[in-house]
């Protein structure tokens, strides 16, 4: 069976879909956006998070570290993180839970078990599962065969994607899954690779793939001051024109609250003196989806 | 303006929020709390053939013609009584009812003077406190609305009367009937005299009310309004504290609603008594809130929510304030809006409000054979404990029982003067397995609960000899009828409850020596035994390393779950149902109060990491930092325990951040969150919805974050009023729940 290299579970997650949901995150994402809130998940490879307020100096990481990237001295515990290879050895033994590797090998089956702990809360709130990352789609087939897992067990399912993807990808998700939350960042195709290094012109033929094909699409937009406020109209406008109508969507104003993660995975966070939109900027924003015939669904 | 409101609230909430700490006593209306507790503490010794409920009713009455008298020209329940209490922090008791409570112990200790020395080494040890608990009462609210002062003295005099009549008047029942008769018209004639004070006073509007009051029962909104707010200061006088002004939306509404149809009020003029009823409560200052009942049942099955409900939720929202707490019965039945609405309080930061499940609680109470149609007249007191409204006597505190602490007896392997008086078993001191080791907190467990039943039957022997209830004893139909107090076997249901609390400490301690001694063979048993007697030093990283065990209480972990499953199957087979020698039987609960905190500083260092005085688990809670799973985890843990065991509640305390319950859909989460814990049979829910930051910040800055409200346990305080440890507590369990969010 396939592995998948998963970076969290987050249970209670209200934000993610329609009613209680728990969310599961995967590594890995084509796009550098540069207000991502989730750090941890973007590289391929598996990432040692480390919360230094955490470290109680116990010594415990540097006797089982195999190249040394734990390092123990008179001034204290130092990670060399040039060195580390990721392997978690050390989480297992951090005894103040100040070591996190994002990046874990799970298959589906090992994973599903913890999927379906809140199920109750699912059926009392027409929540589900799902999909998030990173970008799911990176890693098609562990997320296909964990779908219909879940599928057969009668859980709602949802993947939130960037659509920065193969068809093919596509394609075998599309089966398992009950309602794909599609990020769309910039209309414009010069800024969207500027905003996050990718072109958008497949992610909009993905997008309009799946709507060809009747699939039920929320659409959520990141709305950063000063990075995409201006494209409003511009995704509006592609919206409007796609096959069947989408679901909705969503504004989500930008929040530095992932600083103590960039901190953690020892990341620079370029937008993190970017302030958070105030409420105008946000109305108005939603009165131009409104003007398109959009839906606009609260935060 | 309705004559019953010669002003408004708003231009007198200067002279209301602390209106009681304010008071001033008119000195030429009464004696001084010292010089009548100089009298009355000289009166039992100088009657002393004279029967105690005798000289209880008329020690109640001399009070009453003698006390002080204060009214308040800015409230429309202006009357207070100058007893000797304090209102900072809390309010205490009343002179009267220290002298009682003096009284009490004394009598207790002469009566039953093994049993109190036992109960002292039980305390010491931090094992049970068996009593009596005549602190936790409620009057007959329906009764007490119903009949009036008036109705409930001639009830108890015609009752008297056909007793004699029959010639079955005893001497017990003449000395009961006549206890109740003294202490009710001392209560009317109190009424009388503030009314003619009040007429002094230029109140004649007041006057007109308390005269009305003294000869008939209540006929509109405000009048039952202010004869609870009678009736609640006279009886609360002694020990007993009426732990609810009872359901009150449903018991009010006759009234409002017919006030609105004659035209008497309009829901403006509605709207004002709630405010004044309300603040009046709030300027109290009872210590743990004083609640209200609000929602629920009714006996026909269907929903008893009605546009009072909503009005009392809207206006304390309005006032923002945490006394009242609330009550707030839940049944499937029940408006999503309303819900909503107590949700977006609880999400708005007031979290003095507890959702109580009313299913569970009927099958609670048939679980000890009390019938469906009656368990739906429940009402909730004290934190959330229910009780069979003006038929059950409610000893809902007879006893709290620490759960970890036969682990700690068992580890250590001792036999101590403790266990020889208390009846505990000489245990194994190096049980060759974890299922030999279990047997012996089986044991000890066992041991445990039976003392502490026995000691509460030998003390609700002696309760009619150490405290009779006469003015209580008064609402009850059932002890009128029967011609016996409420403290003598007066009620119908006669049942005492014991509370088994630090559950999680209790599991993840067992499942620690299951880990250290057993399977991973770190050290002995001895060892182990040896480490705790220490505090943990030198083993540092072996308490870390048990903390960081993802195999804790609380967080849906099967073999934890499993284990707390087996121990409340324990108890409760040993409790609930159980004969008390009263008639009545045993019912069991599982919320600690502050007992984690009391019972905590008498132990030593336990095997799940915490230290030497620290508190036990509170309620259903995880240990403080361990709540990794977040709230689905949590409820799921606690509904795995069958609700049905825990008559005497079993609340669930959720912390939530913000940000994850905000907007529409987090309002929704919200309620079904609430919809999947009851629907899976959970007892009761409460909680906080508030971030570490916020809380730091407050910890910093009280200034800034004076209103910030923090649930306790079943009721709320001001955080920056909060002792540091116990807001550092709530920090480290906000920062623990970062993680889930």
């Amino acid at each position: 069976m396939t592995t998948g290299l998963i970076l969290n579970v987050k249970r209670f997650e209200i934000h993610d879909g329609d009613g209680i949901r728990t969310t599961l995150f995967l590594k890995g994402c084509p796009l550098r956006c540069q207000w991502c809130h989730n750090p941890e998940g973007i590289g391929a490879a598996p990432v040692l998070g480390y919360y230094a307020h955490k470290c109680i100096g116990c010594g415990r990481c540097a006797m089982v570290c195999p190249t040394g990237a734990q390092v123990m001295s008179v001034e204290g515990h130092r990670l060399e993180r040039e060195k580390c290879l990721g392997c978690g050895k050390c989480e297992e033994v951090c005894l103040g839970e100040a070591l996190t590797l994002f990046g874990k090998k799970v298959t589906p089956e090992q994973i599903l078990p913890k999927l379906m702990e809140d199920a109750d809360f699912y059926a009392n709130s027409g929540g589900g599962v799902t999909l998030s990352g990173g970008e799911p789609l990176l890693q098609s087939q562990f997320c296909a065969e964990l779908l219909s897992l879940l599928k057969k067990e009668g859980i709602n399912t949802a993947v939130d994607t960037c659509l920065f993807a193969p068809r093919k990808a596509l394609e075998e998700v599309f089966p398992y899954t009950d309602t794909f939350l599609v990020d769309v960042k910039a209309a414009d195709g010069a800024l969207h690779k500027r905003l996050t290094g990718q072109d958008n012109a497949p992610i909009l033929e993905n997008l309009a793939f799946l709507s060809g094909k009747g699939a039920r699409i929320e659409i959520r937009i990141p709305f950063i001051p000063g990075k995409n406020d201006g494209e409003i109209p511009g995704i509006a406008k592609i919206l409007a024109a796609l096959p069947s109508p989408v679901v909705g969507v969503r504004v989500l104003p930008f929040h530095n609250l992932s600083a103590g993660k960039y901190e953690a995975v020892a990341a620079s966070y370029p937008v993190k003196d970017c302030p958070t939109p105030g409420p105008e900027e946000l109305l108005a924003a939603e009165e131009a989806l409104k003007a398109a015939g959009l839906t606009v669904l609260a935060k | 303006m309705n004559p019953m409101l010669p002003f408004g609230f708003k231009e007198n909430i200067g002279f209301l929020t602390d209106e009681y700490n304010e008071a001033e006593y008119d000195p030429a209306t009464g004696l001084s709390p010292e010089r009548l507790e100089e009298e009355i503490s000289r009166y039992p010794d100088e009657h002393p053939q004279m029967p105690l409920p005798l000289v209880t009713a008329n020690t109640f009455a001399y009070l009453l013609d003698n006390v002080q008298l204060s009214l308040n020209p800015h409230s429309i329940f202006p009357d207070k009584m100058n007893v000797g209490i304090s209102y900072r922090p809390f309010a205490s008791l009343s002179f009267f009812g220290k002298l009682a409570n003096q009284q009490i112990r004394k009598r207790t200790a002469t009566l039953l003077p093994e049993e109190w020395e036992k109960r002292a080494l039980a305390a010491k040890i931090g094992l049970s406190v068996p009593g009596a608990d005549f602190w936790h009462a409620v009057p007959d609210w329906e009764a007490v609305c119903k009949l009036g002062f008036a109705g409930l003295l001639a009830r108890a005099e015609e009752q008297r009367k056909a007793f004699a009549d029959r010639g079955e008047l005893d001497e017990e029942k003449e000395i009961f009937f006549d206890a109740v008769i003294l202490s009710y018209r001392a209560a009317v004639r109190y009424l009388e005299r503030l009314a003619a004070y009040a007429e002094i006073k230029g109140m004649a509007w007041f006057a007109a009310a308390l005269d009305f009051l003294a000869k008939e029962p209540p006929k509109t909104f405000y009048q039952v309004c202010l004869l609870s707010f009678l009736y609640l200061n006279i009886g609360e006088l002694g020990v007993e504290h009426y732990r609810t002004n009872g359901m009150i939306d449903r018991m009010y509404y006759p009234y409002y609603k017919a006030d609105l149809e004659a035209g008497r009020l309009t829901e403006e003029e509605g709207d004002e008594i709630l405010r004044f009823y309300l603040m009046k409560i709030s300027a109290a200052m009872r210590e743990a809130d004083q609640p209200i009942g609000l929602g629920g049942l009714l006996p026909d099955g269907s929903d008893a929510t009605n546009p009072l409900t909503w009005r009392i939720l809207e206006i304390y929202r309005e006032l923002d304030i945490h006394n009242p707490k609330i009550h707030f019965r839940w049944h499937p039945g029940i408006s999503p809006e309303l819900l909503d609405l107590v949700l977006e309080l609880i999400r708005g930061g007031n979290s003095s409000i507890v959702l109580i499940n009313d299913e569970t609680v009927i099958r609670a109470y048939e679980r000890i054979g009390i019938e469906r149609k009656d368990a739906v007249n429940y009402l909730p007191i004290g934190c959330y404990e229910p009780v069979i409204s003006g038929r059950e006597d409610p000893r809902i505190c007879a006893s709290w029982f620490n759960l970890a602490k036969p682990v700690e007896l068992v580890l250590h392997g001792e036999y101590t003067d403790a266990h020889r008086l208390l009846g505990l078993p000489k245990t194994d001191p190096e049980p060759a397995t974890f299922d030999l080791f279990l047997y012996e907190y089986y044991r000890t467990l066992d041991a445990g609960l039976e003392y502490t039943v026995n000691s509460i039957v030998e003390q609700m022997k002696v309760q009619y000899l150490v405290d009779p209830a006469p003015f209580l004893s008064g609402s009850y139909r059932c002890c009128i009828e029967s011609g016996l107090d409420l403290h003598n076997g007066g009620a119908e249901f006669k049942n005492t409850s014991v509370k088994c609390f630090a559950v999680g400490t209790a599991v993840d301690s067992l499942l620690a020596i299951k880990k250290i001694v057993y399977d991973d063979k770190i050290m002995t048993l001895r060892e182990l035994s040896g480490v705790m007697k220490k505090n943990w030093v030198g083993f540092e990283s072996l308490r870390l390393t048990v903390r960081a065990d993802r195999e804790k209480w609380g967080n849906h972990r099967p073999e934890a779950d499993a284990l707390a499953q087996e121990i409340y199957n324990f108890c409760g087979k040993r409790l609930i149902g159980r004969k008390n020698g009263l008639g009545g039987v045993f019912r069991m609960g599982a919320d600690s109060v502050g007992n984690s905190e009391i019972y905590g500083k008498t132990m030593g260092a336990t095997p799940d990491g915490r230290y030497a005085g620290s508190p036990t688990t509170k309620n259903f809670r995880p240990e403080t930092g361990l709540e990794r799973e977040g709230v689905t985890a949590l409820i799921s843990s606690a509904v795995g325990l069958d609700g049905s065991l825990f008559l005497d509640a079993a609340p669930i305390d959720f912390m939530i951040h913000p940000t994850a319950v905000e907007g529409e859909r987090g309002l929704l989460a919200l309620r079904n969150m609430v919809k999947t814990c009851f629907a899976e049979g959970g007892f009761a829910i409460q909680g906080n919805v508030v971030s570490a930051e916020t809380l730091r910040k407050a910890q910093a800055d009280p200034e800034s974050y004076r209103n910030l409200q923090i649930r306790v346990c079943g009721w709320n305080e001001y955080f920056v009023n909060m002792k540091k440890n116990l807001q550092d507590d709530f920090i480290a369990r906000a920062e623990g729940i970062e993680g889930t969010v």
